[in-house]
């Protein structure tokens, strides 16, 4: 995990509370403060941070969403990291 | 009698299988293991897995599990995974640990185990030094846990090769070489997740693993059969 994404793990993140929103991405989970944005809104923001893929699914309390999808307050919205191959960066 | 499929021995199934086979050893449970790879061992893949004897890695490992553990019953079965010969292989009941380094025999291991009644199949994966290992257990008909190609199109529609073509010893020569501390946390992960659905219960579908960082995260992936 780089510098960068330790930081963005700390310093955006806030306490787990009824309005925010529990974002996963392989080993992260953050909690923060985005219901109301959406799902595209969320990647862009997170995407260097933590370095997700592209190709990473949105799932929203068990289901896979659309980038629209407009997350509510005590939702979980996991990036679902890729499977891990053979050694190749993903 | 339980049974037990321990696919690909490669770095992930080399270091699975002495502590699950002492484990069923001394632990007196009943089963069956048997052991699946079409791949041979050879000198250079001694930095990460351990062998005795040159040879077909499934042989090679079964007559090491059987001479170590007399009282284990341990068989080889020395093909890759196909589709031709998958329903073979595994069958309901079966508990499968996955230890394999291409998305092709995933998906051709998970989609036959969504027609199954009952399975266990834990299948572990890694890069350089952070992994994952999914969960997927089906009982009755029914999916208690996601299968592996639900949340990881990667898996679903894989763009990677068969077995025959591309393993572990290839993404070492093309200069994406794997470690040996990665394929252990992986391999514990998924004797965790083993002795976890052993106990009765486990709570999540998957769980990435990062060595580096010192981290692990488990996530629920909730079963439902459509």
């Amino acid at each position: 995990m780089s510098e960068e994404t330790r930081q963005a793990g700390t310093a955006r993140s806030v306490a787990r509370t009824e309005a925010t929103v529990r974002v996963l991405y392989g080993i992260h989970a953050l909690e923060v403060d985005v219901a109301g944005r959406t799902v595209a809104e969320i990647r862009h923001a997170l995407t260097q941070p933590l370095n997700i893929s592209p190709r990473a699914v949105p799932v929203v309390d068990g289901a896979v969403v659309a980038e629209g999808h407009l997350l509510q307050a005590g939702q979980q919205l996991e990036f679902v990291r890729l499977a891990g191959e053979k050694g190749r960066p993903q | 009698m339980l049974e037990i499929k321990v696919v690909g021995l490669g770095g992930i199934g080399c270091a699975l299988l002495p502590p699950l086979a002492r484990y069923l050893h001394y632990a007196g449970i009943d089963c069956r293991l048997t052991l699946v790879d079409g791949d041979a061992f050879e000198q250079r893949n001694l930095p990460r897995q351990a062998f005795r004897a040159a040879g077909n890695k499934a042989r090679v490992k079964a007559e090491e599990v059987a001479q170590e553990f007399p009282g284990l019953s341990v068989r080889a079965i020395g093909e890759f995974v196909t589709p031709g010969n998958v329903a073979d292989l595994i069958r309901s009941g079966d508990v499968v640990f996955l230890g394999v380094d291409n998305h092709r025999t995933r998906k051709v291991v998970s989609d036959h185990c969504e027609r199954l009644a009952d399975a266990l199949l834990i299948s572990g994966g890694n890069e350089w030094t952070d992994g994952n290992v999914q969960v997927y257990c089906r009982r009755e008909g029914r999916d208690l846990s996601a299968p592996l190609t639900r949340f990881h199109p990667e898996i679903a529609v894989p763009g990677d090769g068969s077995p025959a073509d591309a393993s572990c010893d290839y993404a070492v020569a093309a200069g994406a070489p794997q470690l040996l501390f990665m394929n252990l946390a992986v391999a514990s992960a998924m004797l965790n997740a083993f002795y976890a659905w052993q106990q009765g219960g486990i709570r999540y579908g998957e769980v990435y693993l990062d060595i580096l960082a010192g981290r692990s995260q488990p996530v629920e992936r909730r079963g439902f059969s459509e």
